[in-house]
């Protein structure tokens, strides 16, 4: 039964590393489609909301599994700070697509 | 337990294991090999005539948080003190950051879905005041 576990664990580790490692490659290379991700899709500009949404995304994702790996029998406190931030971000993005939502409800734009 | 109940288990336990490991496999395999296509996994849908549609950024978020949040897990899931084990605990941070992820996502999608939606009922509208000038104008001899 324990080399059960033990063959259980590692396929579920290797699935898991797999998916991630086959994903990001992925990305990396450009077989998925990451055209647009930056810009702003209805002026079609480079967008700086998006790009600080990405980048506190990478720095709380990052942070949070360092701190998983740094102590893995639990799950760690999550700083409220960061959540204050990621929450930021998002807010900030989300409201610039909202503006452009209302803007184009009510033909505010020239 | 008889020993017979106990090698059955055994047995049931082993089949499933190497069931899930082939479909694991098979899977990853034609996520390679590109039988199954992550070309548009962050992509929005796509809109009637456009060949190819855009990235999504809370997509790609909501899909970075799914696998760190899902990392996370299987890790502490494995480094229990007494063997495997679910935590008896699961933050309620770590339900916060997909929440947040997770809300982003629902919302720019609606935000998006309201804003096509107006811009199909723009058109509609500019084609019949189109359709109404054409139709008041005399016909040419």
């Amino acid at each position: 039964m324990e080399i059960l576990a033990t063959v259980i664990k590692w396929e579920i580790w290797v699935f898991m590393v797999g998916l991630v490692v086959v994903v990001g490659y992925q990305l990396l290379i450009g077989r998925i489609n990451t055209a647009g991700m930056l810009n702003d899709k209805e002026s079609g500009e480079f967008s700086p909301a998006r790009v600080q949404l990405l980048l506190f995304t990478f720095i709380a994702a990052g942070v949070y599994f360092l701190q998983v790996a740094a102590e893995p029998k639990e799950f760690p406190a999550i700083p409220q700070e960061m959540l204050y931030l990621l929450g930021g971000s998002n807010l900030f993005y989300l409201g610039g697509k909202g503006w452009a939502l209302v803007s184009q409800l009510f033909h505010l734009k020239s | 337990m008889s020993e017979g109940m106990a090698n059955l288990i055994l047995a049931i336990g082993w089949v499933t294991v190497v069931f899930v490991g082939a479909l694991g496999a098979i899977i990853l395999i034609q996520m390679i090999t590109g039988k199954i296509d992550l070309g548009h996994l962050i992509s929005e849908p796509a809109k009637p005539g456009q060949e190819n549609p855009e990235a999504s950024l809370s997509r790609f978020q909501f899909l970075v948080f799914t696998f760190v949040v899902a990392m996370s897990l299987l890790l502490v899931i494995v480094s229990q003190k007494d063997g495997p084990a679910f935590p008896g605990t699961i933050s309620p941070d770590v339900l916060a950051l997909i929440g947040i992820s997770g809300g982003s996502y629902l919302i720019s999608k609606g935000i998006q879905t309201s804003r096509d939606v107006g811009l199909e009922k723009e058109k509609a509208k500019q084609k019949e005041a189109e359709g109404g000038a054409e139709g008041s104008q005399p016909p040419t001899a």
